[in-house]
């Protein structure tokens, strides 16, 4: 009688379980990934590849250590200024300078980013993300044109960088401020000595720099 | 018992012996918060061994207040056998890509990304070596989380 009894708690159980919270189980298996089959063949022929070791790599348990301690305060800092190093990131007492050069983020008199420039922006975009402080961002170009032409492209541009670090890199837009300055600040001659037309000297004008504050800024 | 009613008895206990293995499935080894992403947190789903080869599935939960993107590079992932003192990194296909997804972009072997709403969760898997030494437990590393640590192998 007794196991009969246990049988029906289960039987109700059973229903319940299936009922209420099923459901929301298979929601948790739904969610998911599903890795694609032909993985777990590349991932023997890479393993075959590495030998014996595995690509396995001895450290020192000291480091270990003192890599657990520290790693939540300094591993973030230390990706940062490696991504900052890449981009060839100038550094100031109150800020970061990145100058990303027009001809790789736009077409020539366009203001949409090209795919060839979605790394280094996705990059900046990292920085911008951790150090948690205002950027600005600000649109240059050379001299050739009309003044007034070349200040709205730099706009035009500089919001456009924004805008792709915003969509696309998940970036606070509250953070990022935007400017353009035309061809108003060169770093480099856009005529030579002569007067003929200097192209070097135009390329390097044609820029985007990005301004990362240390602090409030 | 009335005859009728065995087969729903039956059937109830199965069903209720299959709901706690649905529920011990869809369980979670170990969970780390982000030491960047304020409100997320990766959760150790499952892991699996076979031809030498680890499979380790995680979920990143937000449970934050606001949007965030979740980012990394697979390069970036290691797992460590802590009594042998060594370090092994996801494996890596013929083409440079390391052997995880989802992926958004081919860079430098792979990068996760993925911008996860508030109280949503999204996936991710990589697979590793398993250590020659065969230990009884590893730390993982994926960056952005503290170390999942002492991970059971047995």
């Amino acid at each position: 009688m007794r196991f009969r009894g246990m049988l029906l708690l289960l039987g109700i159980i059973g229903w319940w379980f299936w009922f209420w919270t099923a459901p929301s189980v298979f929601a948790l298996e739904e969610d998911e990934i599903v890795i694609p089959p032909e993985a777990h063949q590349k991932a023997i022929q890479a393993l075959k590849a590495l030998g014996p070791e595995r690509g396995a790599i001895k450290f020192s348990f000291k480091v270990l250590t003192i890599e657990g301690i520290i790693r939540g305060i300094t591993g973030r800092s230390e990706k940062i200024q490696a991504t900052l190093k890449e981009l060839g990131a100038k550094e100031t007492d109150t800020e970061y300078r990145i100058e990303l050069p027009g001809d790789i983020l736009f077409d020539f008199d366009k203001w949409t980013i090209r795919e060839d420039a979605e790394e280094a922006l996705s990059k900046v975009g990292e920085i911008i993300r951790a150090s948690q402080h205002p950027a600005a961002i600000i649109g240059h170009t050379d001299s050739k044109g009309a003044e007034a032409y070349n200040l709205e492209l730099s706009k035009k541009r500089a919001e456009a960088v924004k805008q792709w670090l915003v969509s696309q890199a998940g970036v606070d837009p509250s953070r990022i401020e935007t400017a353009g300055k035309g061809e108003s600040e060169p770093i480099a001659p856009n005529t030579n000595p002569n007067g003929s037309d200097n192209p070097e000297g135009r390329q390097k004008n044609r820029r985007v720099e990005v301004r990362i504050c240390k602090g409030d800024c | 018992m009335k005859s009728f009613l065995k087969p729903l008895f039956g059937s109830s206990i199965t069903l209720t012996l299959l709901g706690f293995g649905l529920l011990t499935a869809a369980g979670v080894i170990q969970t780390q918060e982000s030491d960047i992403w304020e409100g997320l947190e990766a959760d150790l789903t499952r892991i699996s061994s076979r031809n030498d080869i680890l499979t380790l599935r995680f979920k990143i939960r937000n449970n934050g207040n606001e949007s965030r993107v979740a980012e990394f590079y697979f390069k970036d992932c290691y797992i460590i056998d802590p009594t042998s003192q060594k370090k092994y990194f996801p494996l890596k296909d013929s083409e440079g890509q390391f052997i995880g997804g989802p992926k958004e972009k081919d860079w430098e072997g792979g990068r996760y990304h993925c911008l996860i709403e508030m109280g949503s969760s999204a996936g991710f898997w990589v697979k590793f070596p398993v250590p020659t030494d065969n230990p009884e437990a590893i730390d993982i590393t994926i960056p952005g989380f503290f170390p999942f640590e002492e991970v059971s192998l047995e």
